[in-house]
């Protein structure tokens, strides 16, 4: 599929994307770059690691790589989970909050979606 | 991407790009590459690294606020210190609306903010923007800052000239002028330092080394079988060999003219009392303390510094060592703990200095520093004054205009645009402002389109040496056809006589 279908595929608006890069090859090359960022691993692993303040850093970057994509819902995910995340000394609140781990399911998920799609996109010819 | 390439008149600047996520920086880097030469560092302690080694390069930084390591706001803390936030622009890319945040970093001297998500044009365009108004103001600076330079350096060469005059005699090298200049001057570098209350700017410590560089003018007096004796004076000898600081500011106070100025004074101190002692056992007044001026203080410290560690005709040179342990030993006489504090924390310096053969007589920092005190103090009297003058003029005019009830006009021809005042606009039941009256459906109402076309003739066919146009028509306003005589005065702009700026002028009912 093409980059268009791309962000309809995820949900996501290519008009607003397409507004502010100026030009398709400029948003192919960055989607596609996306797998390769480690901050959503980066999250997951400082999680486990019970690392929040790395966990917050994580998070915070997701949220504005994710806006400069324009994957708006997903940075809207990636934000509520570093607001959850930005007292990151309060370890015990953190580590009850039962909402913040559904947040984090729900990113894990759209994840996924997101890099499987991307694998999809036929580069153009450049 | 729009046509302008910026690249094209200098080697490309150089933008340094800080965020911690690469995709960010490859972002930016992707907007702003065709026009700078990106460089990319990924968390704080990185762009510190390469901002030490580069930062005079460096046309502006583009700070991410959230990194490992060290984050935007401790680069800003190290920038401030450094003091290069002077000179590189800093812009705050961020997310991270939250107001305290936003506030910290512009106290830290940001000076612009943009959000994620990047939009490419904006990026680009205030970039260039900001590197080209830091650009103009460093410009301006620089012009301000070359000036000074400029007449300092006359200055000191007169000076410098002058004091090697009287050292010749001496049979000394000359370099003792130059040594007891920069070691003032670094003493009293350290002691504004550390001594915030006292009241040291630039510009004094400048005047001040520049003074010391008459220090032993007297010596002009004393003869020579005295100054050039190899072996100890005699007490008769050595009351004469005194006389020299009284006799230097006798002769400086004897001058007719400069006599209130800053430097000549100074110098009168400091020939007159380099040899007082902080306990006041010195000569000639005896004066104790803070008694005696801070510029004296400095220099005698620094006299003898020097004639410690240079050779003379009565003794070796010493080591910078000894010197600094016979002077902090007391073994020269008792001086300000507080500028023997400055002595021993510069003391590497001065030890370095020992080689110096030239004169520092303002460094960069200096005549950077001085620059900055002028512009902020000056009112740049000419500038202010007449622009004063046009501004009273204009409300003159403006004043006279609204209590005179004739119909008065001016017309400008880019923009096209007609001015009318106010009482003339109601007379003729139009707006005060026109614009492209030649279009203007209620104008030819009142002045018809053959008649205007008329009057721009006539007034197309004035000269600088004939400027004023009068012509006669019919104008219908006030429910009535009048007569009216128009006569205008066409205004050139100075330096381009075939382009008039204007028309202004009166309609009178004839």
């Amino acid at each position: 599929m093409n980059i268009k279908e791309f962000y309809d595929s995820i949900g996501e608006d290519f008009n607003d994307v397409i507004g502010r890069l100026r030009a398709e090859s400029r948003v192919c090359k960055y989607v596609l770059k996306f797998p390769e960022d480690k901050s959503f691993d980066n999250l997951l692993s400082s999680m486990k690691e019970k690392n929040y303040a790395e966990a917050f850093r994580a998070a915070h970057t997701i949220k504005g790589t994710c806006l400069n994509l324009s994957f708006n819902s997903f940075a809207a995910i990636a934000s509520d989970i570093t607001e959850k995340l930005r007292n990151f000394e309060d370890t015990a609140a953190i580590e009850s909050d039962t909402v913040l781990d559904g947040l984090i399911g729900t990113l894990s998920e759209k994840y996924c979606k997101i890099v499987s799609g991307i694998k999809d996109i036929d580069v153009p010819e450049q | 991407m729009s046509g302008e390439n910026f690249a094209a008149d200098h080697s490309k600047q150089k933008v340094l790009i800080v965020d911690d996520s690469e995709m960010n920086r490859c972002m930016l880097a992707d907007i702003l590459e065709d026009d700078y030469e990106i460089i990319q560092a990924e968390n704080g302690v990185e762009a510190v690294a390469i901002l030490k080694e580069r930062h005079f390069e460096i046309a502006l930084v583009m700070l991410d606020m959230v990194m490992p390591e060290m984050d935007g706001l401790e680069v800003l803390e190290v920038m401030n210190k450094q003091r290069w936030i002077d000179n590189i622009p800093v812009i705050m890319i961020s997310v991270e609306s939250s107001a305290g945040y936003i506030e910290r970093a512009y106290d830290y001297g940001v000076t612009d903010y943009i959000k994620r998500p990047f939009d490419a044009f904006s990026v680009r365009r205030r970039v260039i923007n900001t590197i080209m108004l830091y650009a103009n103001q460093k410009k301006l600076v620089g012009l301000v800052a070359d000036q000074i330079y400029e007449k300092e350096k006359s200055t000191n060469l007169m000076i410098n000239i002058l004091s090697h005059i009287v050292e010749f005699r001496n049979g000394e090298s000359g370099l003792h002028v130059i040594h007891v200049q920069n070691i003032t001057r670094t003493i009293l570098e350290k002691y504004a330092e550390k001594y915030k209350d006292s009241g040291l700017t630039e510009s004094i410590i400048s005047t001040i080394s520049l003074a010391s560089s008459l220090h032993d003018i007297g010596k002009i007096s004393i003869p020579e079988s005295i100054l050039n004796k190899p072996g100890r004076l005699t007490d008769e000898e050595f009351a004469i060999m005194k006389t020299h600081s009284s006799v230097g500011a006798s002769m400086l106070e004897s001058l007719s003219f400069g006599s209130g100025d800053p430097l000549i004074k100074t110098a009168y101190e400091i020939s007159r009392w380099h040899h007082e002692r902080h306990d006041g056992r010195g000569y000639p007044d005896r004066l104790e303390g803070d008694q005696i001026p801070l510029s004296a203080q400095a220099v005698s410290v620094a006299d003898v510094y020097d004639a410690l560690t240079s050779e003379r005709v009565y003794k070796k040179a010493f080591s910078h060592e000894k010197a600094m342990e016979m002077i902090l030993g007391g073994e020269c006489g008792t001086f300000n703990p507080r500028i023997l504090e400055c002595l021993k924390e510069t003391a590497d310096v001065l030890k370095e200095n020992l080689n110096l053969t030239t004169s520092e007589h303002l460094s960069p920092r200096g005549v950077q520093n001085i620059t900055e005190e002028i512009l902020k103090n000056n009112d740049l009297d000419v500038a202010g004054q007449t622009l004063n003058s046009l501004e009273n003029e204009i409300a003159k005019h403006r004043f006279l205009e609204s209590i005179s009830r004739e119909i008065q006009f001016e017309y400008s021809s880019d923009p096209s645009m007609l001015t009318l005042s106010e009482c003339g606009a109601k007379k003729l039941g139009l707006t005060e402002t026109i614009s492209d009256p030649k279009n203007d459906e209620n104008l030819k109402a009142v002045i018809s389109e053959k008649y205007l076309g008329e009057l721009a003739e006539a007034v197309r066919k004035t000269t600088p040496e004939q400027p004023v146009t009068e012509y006669e028509c019919d104008m219908v306003f006030g429910g009535e056809t009048k007569r009216c005589k128009v006569v205008c005065l066409s205004i050139w702009s100075d330096d381009d006589h075939s382009c008039r700026d204007g028309i202004v002028g009166k309609v009178f009912e004839a």
